[in-house]
């Protein structure tokens, strides 16, 4: 217990967590929406979609070498690059992901549940496959072009970097919100996520909504891909199994099929991480060998309380 | 008429054929009874030499044959060449493939012993193979304490008595010291050399790891460092080690042992410690990290720095004596290219297997695997990297050697040679 004392001292530690968790959160958050609205829309989980996240990472690192990034890349440069790498990362997810749906999705879905499931499995091997064929097996660490300033609030350090994640994400979810309230796509993907059938007799194109679905989830999916390079910065073909997992176990937390619930849940699930790497860590083998457990753990006593996740509308038995 | 003639030339060409192959087989046979002795000897090797580990394998097994080609003549009409197989699968070095090439090398009569394999994984299925054949196989990197020290064999999912059946003499040897001597050395490394007081210690979760990690705590300790913590990471953990670097650097430890290898999660880590701030805090590793080019990719020109390696074989700078420079001339010469640090032990094996065989032929006894094992068995041989001689384990009685290497400026340099033991 002295040991614990000894490493986990005080506020400054426990809201420097909180910061590393929320950072992580966002991450989280912008996948798991890609996870909760394809799922919304068409009741498919798209297993594939840690890979279409993991493949922006791919493509970001192999521009970032043709560009010939080492270092620290400051002012205008930098803000260039970003907005390249933000615009790669979205189109290369987006188009990736809307490829999937055409091309293994689509003929599946009158067919049993179980068909488009198994197609997006194998559509998660094939693209893993392929990134392990492109970059090796290894880590390679993308480079470090996004300066290391940090603020000191208190003794807790935040970077800029942080910050920049914080509000890119928080922007783009923002601007999710805005569409699916405002705009006549964004009623026709409620309408169609409430009702296909009803939908489509309404007119509402539901091949174009459902596009609309895979092409926005991919896009946020990249938009996290640019995120995970710059904050995380190791590059590896199976990054997306995990992440993916942990996404998805997130929108669920919050409520499949809710955008709100996927925001929710990934901030909740990356602050959780935090908390627990450093709060469980006089278990054997330290917080980080435990924390998977941890985390599912919670999932699981939410889900047995809350079967529809935080912010999942509680569906009332049929008669 | 036809229909008999045919029938003649059949018959008659059956009994030449039946004829001419009982002839060869009397020829065939005749050569191994003992009257017409085949003195072209030959040492096999079996090292991973395409595909990722070919950076190692391949000049590991040029050691072994740069002391074979030196010795192509034994004397008394023995002659030797060197049979060389490639272990490497699809995805590295494969135990199966190994297995498969010992079973082609024991096939061949006139194989006496072999150098390799570079892989203690591929020495576990190749291990049982060479003792029921008791053909002579020693390796010049494997580092498992599991495959010769029976304490160590079920931590390791090593069937001890499956690799050495009871009855047979012990045929498989080894130069480097074992992983338990290595984390030991790691220990004494951190708290002698860099003088830490307390220590923050990360396994890879391998057996590997988790053995090294286990040694340096003892003997961290042993020596009166404080091990502050202990933890288990794992590459699919990446995305949460900004906040486990955090918790490494809130323990304000002055080292970091990490038990492993680099692809396990350790560059990662090492990468966001940087990130994170811990600038100068120095991480130590073993033969998983140490002077491997993989580490500097993962954990970034900038963020690689202060970090400790230990290779249980010789640093070519430290080769020196007479012998060691005339070894590393011949070898640049031959293959155009500088030797690694494990081409000098595959030439001490080879060496060793070379004398042994000239031993037996000096001795009057009859060339043969059994005869070879035995001369192996009793050595006492000095070579580039130290006095060797094995105990009835196949292990090396002669003492160990490790070359520290530090990540300086973004690359790896020789920093200095540990001897440990005798």
């Amino acid at each position: 217990m002295l040991e614990f004392a000894a490493t986990n001292g005080g506020p400054v530690l426990f809201f420097q967590q909180l910061e590393l968790g929320i950072t992580l959160g966002a991450m989280y958050a912008l996948v798991a929406l890609g996870y909760t609205l394809v799922y919304g829309i068409i009741e498919l989980i798209n297993f594939a979609h840690g890979d279409v996240f993991m493949w922006s990472t791919v493509v970001l690192l192999l521009v970032s070498n043709a560009l010939g990034l080492k270092g620290t890349l400051g002012g205008f440069a930098l803000i260039g690059v970003l907005i390249l790498f933000l615009a790669i990362g979205m189109a290369v997810s987006a188009f990736l992901n809307v490829s999937i749906e055409r091309l293994a999705y689509r003929r599946l879905r009158k067919a049993p549940r179980l068909a488009p499931l198994i197609a997006a499995v194998g559509v998660s091997f094939i693209l893993e496959n392929i990134a392990q064929l492109t970059i090796g097996s290894g880590f390679i660490a993308f480079p470090p072009i996004f300066p290391t300033t940090a603020l000191n609030i208190f003794g807790v350090k935040i970077s800029i970097l942080h910050i920049f994640i914080f509000g890119l994400a928080v922007g783009l979810m923002y601007a999710l919100d805005r569409f699916i309230q405002t705009t006549k796509l964004g009623r026709a993907m409620r309408a169609t996520a409430q009702d296909p059938e009803a939908a489509a007799l309404m007119g509402v194109n539901v091949n174009r909504t459902i596009f609309m679905a895979f092409l926005i989830g991919g896009a946020l999916a990249g938009a996290a891909g640019l995120c995970y390079n710059l904050v995380i910065a190791q590059v590896n073909f199976f990054t997306g199994f995990k992440f993916g997992l942990i996404a998805f176990t997130a929108a669920v937390f919050g409520g499949i099929g809710n955008v709100y619930g996927a925001v929710a849940g990934g901030f909740a699930i990356g602050i959780i991480y935090a908390l627990s790497i450093q709060y469980f860590n006089f278990l054997p083998g330290g917080g980080v060998a435990w924390v998977d457990a941890i985390v599912f753990g919670i999932l699981v006593l939410t889900l047995v309380f809350r079967p529809s996740g935080i912010l999942g509308q509680q569906v009332p038995d049929k008669v | 008429m036809q229909h008999r003639l045919k029938r003649i030339l059949t018959q008659g060409s059956i009994a030449a054929i039946t004829i001419a192959s009982l002839g060869l087989a009397a020829c065939g046979s005749s050569s191994s009874a003992g009257t017409n002795v085949n003195k072209a000897l030959i040492i096999g090797t079996d090292f991973p030499t395409s595909g990722t580990d070919a950076s190692l394998g391949l000049p590991t097994q040029q050691g072994a044959d740069l002391a074979i080609a030196q010795n192509a003549n034994l004397g008394n009409g023995y002659t030797l060449t060197a049979i060389d197989k490639n272990d490497e699968g699809t995805s590295g070095a494969d135990p199966n493939i190994g297995a498969q090439n010992i079973q082609d090398l024991i096939a061949n009569a006139q194989v006496m012993a072999v150098v390799g394999p570079f892989n203690s994984g591929v020495a576990k299925s190749e291990i049982p193979l060479v003792n029921a054949a008791t053909l002579t196989e020693i390796s010049p990197s494997n580092t498992n304490p599991g495959l010769t020290k029976q304490q160590y064999a079920a931590a390791n999912n090593i069937n001890f008595a499956q690799l050495h059946p009871a009855g047979l003499p012990e045929s498989y040897f080894r130069i480097p010291a074992t992983d338990e001597v290595q984390g030991k050395v790691n220990g004494d490394f951190a708290f002698t050399t860099l003088g830490a007081k307390t220590a923050y210690v990360v396994d890879d979760k391998t057996v590997y790891g988790i053995g090294l990690a286990t040694q340096f705590k003892q003997e961290f300790t042993a020596k009166g460092g404080t091990v502050v913590n202990s933890i288990e990471i794992t590459p699919d953990q990446v995305s949460t080690f900004p906040s486990v670097a955090q918790t490494i650097i809130a323990a304000k430890p002055d080292v970091i042992f990490y038990g492993g290898v680099t692809s396990q999660g350790g560059g990662a880590l090492k990468a966001a410690l940087y990130q994170a701030g811990a600038t100068t805090l120095p991480m130590v590793g073993g033969d998983g990290i140490a002077d491997d080019p993989g580490w500097i990719t993962t954990a970034t020109a900038a963020g690689s720095n202060n970090t400790y390696g230990t290779i249980p074989a010789p640093d070519l700078s430290s080769l020196t004596s007479s012998a060691g420079s005339a070894f590393v001339s011949a070898f640049t010469a031959k293959y155009g290219s500088a030797p690694v640090p494990y081409s000098a032990m595959a030439y001490d094996a080879a060496m060793i297997e070379i004398t042994a065989i000239k031993n037996v032929i000096a001795a009057g006894k009859p060339v043969t695997r059994a005869n070879v094992r035995d001369a192996v068995a009793a050595i006492n041989y000095t070579g580039l990297t130290g006095t060797i001689a094995f105990d009835a384990n196949g292990d090396n009685s002669g003492g160990a050697l490790y070359s520290v290497y530090e990540v300086v400026n973004g690359a790896w340099v020789f920093k200095q040679t540990v001897h440990v033991g005798a």
